[in-house]
């Protein structure tokens, strides 16, 4: 004890220390993260709980009242709907796409470096313009599409007016907006890939389609699971061409989840209900990542 | 019929000619290292008898099979890469039985190929492991085993011992040719390390700016090199090379008044020795030569000497232990004379005529008494 004693000062004043320097040097994050991302976060959750306030009315305490009207919303009910089918269609088309442009710019043909440029284009280009340069495309009577048809000697359709076609006509869009971003991963990963990887398994006999599908796409495997987890949260995500293309229309036929949240929150100015709508947007993103994570993570080789 | 057959085969990348009309007949059985400097196309040669390139011209025959146009896959071969080429993503045993599940073997035949295989390379406690828990030393056994499990009777290998320590090196030559005998294997290796090549093969074929230099076993190598290239690159130290001049009474050594009995005209030719072949002699006759430099080794020590403007190495006993700056005289046998043609680089017929100054009889083995 009595050699013991004398050190204990020290050592508790030492641990102290360590902590005020700890704390220290991640204040300045922290205070970011909490002021931009926890903080709102929280605020997002008790506001979703709470009514909106109105001008006669203060805000108060509703309970799941929010969730509630939310199962009997239709427009929340096609709108989700409506995301599930962007989401089932985008995510696999764009991260095929993503892969067969990765592949093919990968290996060696001439003018590869305009064919990976070419690729990558639409991402770099800001959203709003590739929304206008698809705008005129997609355009009635005179945009490219019906003057294809046109020649064809089909009728023109209105592709972003019509209910059957505007969901797809800006599924179309984002794939090609973000088929190159991925594209970017895939290439990265594919040239980390030993070519003798190949050559050994040319060497035993396997034809391409078995060392793609044996070698290389195991060894693709953290970059698909990478590339799908972005996928999804892009999915659920979309709304800057919205803006542009559709609004959501017509009458909700394109409407995705976020565009419905802004819509609620700054054109209704309804903020408690799209306080819980943003709880739900949130919760399915978070349960899709993790069921990525422990479905195909558990089944990737890691490097 | 020839195990491996290259008929004139040339390769291009761009305007660099990697193996320019290569010609090679390699029998069955033998265990056949191409050596060269790096960029000599010795590699370039194996990747287009692997199919893995495609020849610009010349035909490529394995077991009297033509396999120019077929790809990899139905050469036959096995190969063993210099990176070994292990799939990261599978098993031991899974990288084993990679070839033989695509061939379609069948279950039983595959288990007992795999046992069979993990037995011999002592793999057995690791075939569920994945190849970055394994050492160097295993992901290689792993990379042999894979190329001769499906029974494959040519192997190619690609500097396979390349990324070893030099302890384990030397236990795989050993084992790689006792594997290739036990299995009759026809194997075709290629390594740039002169000692491998000599230790392990029993042909070298040489090659040097994409052309074959000399194809001989490691002792004809050695011995009767049959080009200035060949007999620089092998031997450490190697060949001591010596431009030959005409003096008044017969070839000298070019730059110096010295002797050497060796018919026929010296100039346009070179004389090339071997430092083992290089004695000191006590007589009085031979070269004179000044010790320069010397590194002792143990047994014995190597001397490089100054006669006129050119070194020559002798390898001596190690107790003689010359001294820097020690004047002596260096003699030879007539069997230790290679001629050259200094023009083509090309070996000359053996010296018929024995040189009596030369060919000392009476040899001491101490150097002391030829300090002068």
């Amino acid at each position: 004890m009595a050699v013991i004693a004398p050190t204990l000062p020290r050592v508790r004043a030492f641990r102290l220390g360590d902590h005020v320097v700890a704390w220290a040097l991640i204040a300045p994050a922290l205070l970011f993260l909490v002021v931009f991302t926890l903080y709102p976060a929280a605020a997002t959750l008790v506001q979703s709980l709470y009514s909106t306030p109105l001008a006669h009315r203060p805000s108060h305490f509703i309970g799941l009242a929010h969730f509630r009207q939310m199962i009997a919303d239709p427009t929340f009910r096609e709108v989700l709907a409506n995301n599930l089918l962007y989401a089932a269609g985008s995510i696999p088309l764009s991260v095929a796409l993503a892969l067969a442009m990765a592949l093919l710019v990968d290996a060696r043909i001439p003018g590869r470096g305009f064919a990976r440029m070419a690729y990558f284009t639409p991402t770099v280009l800001p959203l709003i313009a590739a929304a206008n340069i698809w705008l005129f495309f997609y355009t009635p009577g005179y945009g490219l599409l019906d003057q294809l048809l046109n020649r064809l000697g089909l009728p023109g359709v209105n592709w972003l007016g019509e209910p059957a076609t505007a969901l797809w006509a800006v599924t179309m869009v984002a794939i090609w907006k973000q088929a190159g971003f991925f594209m970017i991963f895939y290439l990265a990963a594919l040239q980390q890939i030993p070519p003798s990887l190949r050559e050994a398994a040319a060497v035993e006999g396997a034809s391409r389609w078995h060392s793609f599908r044996r070698v290389t796409l195991p060894l693709l495997g953290p970059t698909t699971l990478f590339v799908l987890v972005n996928a999804v949260i892009g999915a659920f995500s979309l709304v800057d061409s919205l803006f542009v293309l559709t609004q959501g229309g017509p009458d909700n036929a394109s409407n995705l989840l976020l565009y419905y949240i802004y819509q609620t929150a700054f054109q209704y100015w309804d903020g408690g209900y799209a306080a819980a709508l943003t709880v739900v947007l949130v919760a399915i993103l978070a349960l899709a990542a993790l069921a990525q994570f422990l479905f195909i993570g558990r089944r990737t080789h890691y490097r | 019929m020839h195990a491996i057959t290259l008929d004139t085969v040339s390769k291009s990348y761009g305007d660099h000619c990697a193996t320019d009309a290569v010609s090679l007949a390699i029998e069955p059985g033998r265990f056949a290292v191409v050596l060269g400097p790096s960029g000599c196309g010795k590699t370039t040669l194996l990747r287009l008898v692997a199919g893995l390139e495609r020849p610009d011209a010349g035909r490529i025959t394995l077991h009297g099979r033509d396999v120019t146009d077929l790809p990899p896959g139905q050469r036959e071969l096995g190969m063993v890469f210099q990176s070994y080429a292990l799939f990261p993503h599978l098993s031991v045993a899974e990288n084993l039985l990679f070839g033989l599940k695509l061939r379609r073997t069948p279950r039983d035949e595959r288990t007992r190929r795999l046992r069979e295989t993990s037995e011999l390379l002592g793999l057995e406690a690791l075939l569920q492991r994945k190849p970055a828990q394994l050492s160097g030393g295993q992901q290689q056994r792993v990379a042999l085993g894979r190329a001769i499990i499906g029974g494959r009777r040519t192997v190619l290998m690609d500097e396979p011992l390349s990324n070893l320590d030099a302890k384990l090196r030397h236990e795989m030559r050993r084992e790689l040719k006792s594997l290739a005998r036990a299995f009759d294997m026809t194997v075709l290796y290629v390594t740039h390390d002169q000692a491998e090549a000599l230790g392990v093969g029993d042909l070298v074929v040489i090659m040097n700016h994409g052309r074959i230099e000399q194809i001989a076993s490691p002792d004809a190598l050695y011995e009767r090199p049959e080009s200035l290239f060949v007999a620089r690159f092998i031997g450490t130290p190697p060949m001591t090379l010596l431009p030959l001049g005409d003096g008044p009474d017969g070839p000298v050594i070019e730059g110096t008044g010295q002797r050497v009995d060796i018919s026929g005209p010296g100039a346009g030719r070179v004389l090339g020795l071997r430092p083992e072949r290089i004695e000191v002699t006590e007589d009085g006759a031979g070269i004179a030569a000044e010790v320069e430099a010397m590194e002792y080794l143990g047994a014995d020590a190597v001397i490089a000497c100054r006669v006129g403007p050119h070194l020559v190495s002798a390898r001596v006993p190690g107790r003689l232990r010359p001294r820097l700056g020690e004047r002596l005289k260096l003699g030879w046998s007539r069997e230790a004379i290679n001629l050259f043609d200094a023009a083509s680089g090309g070996r000359l017929p053996d010296p018929t005529s024995p040189c009596p100054e030369l060919f000392t009889t009476h040899r001491r083995p101490s150097c002391t008494a030829a300090t002068s």
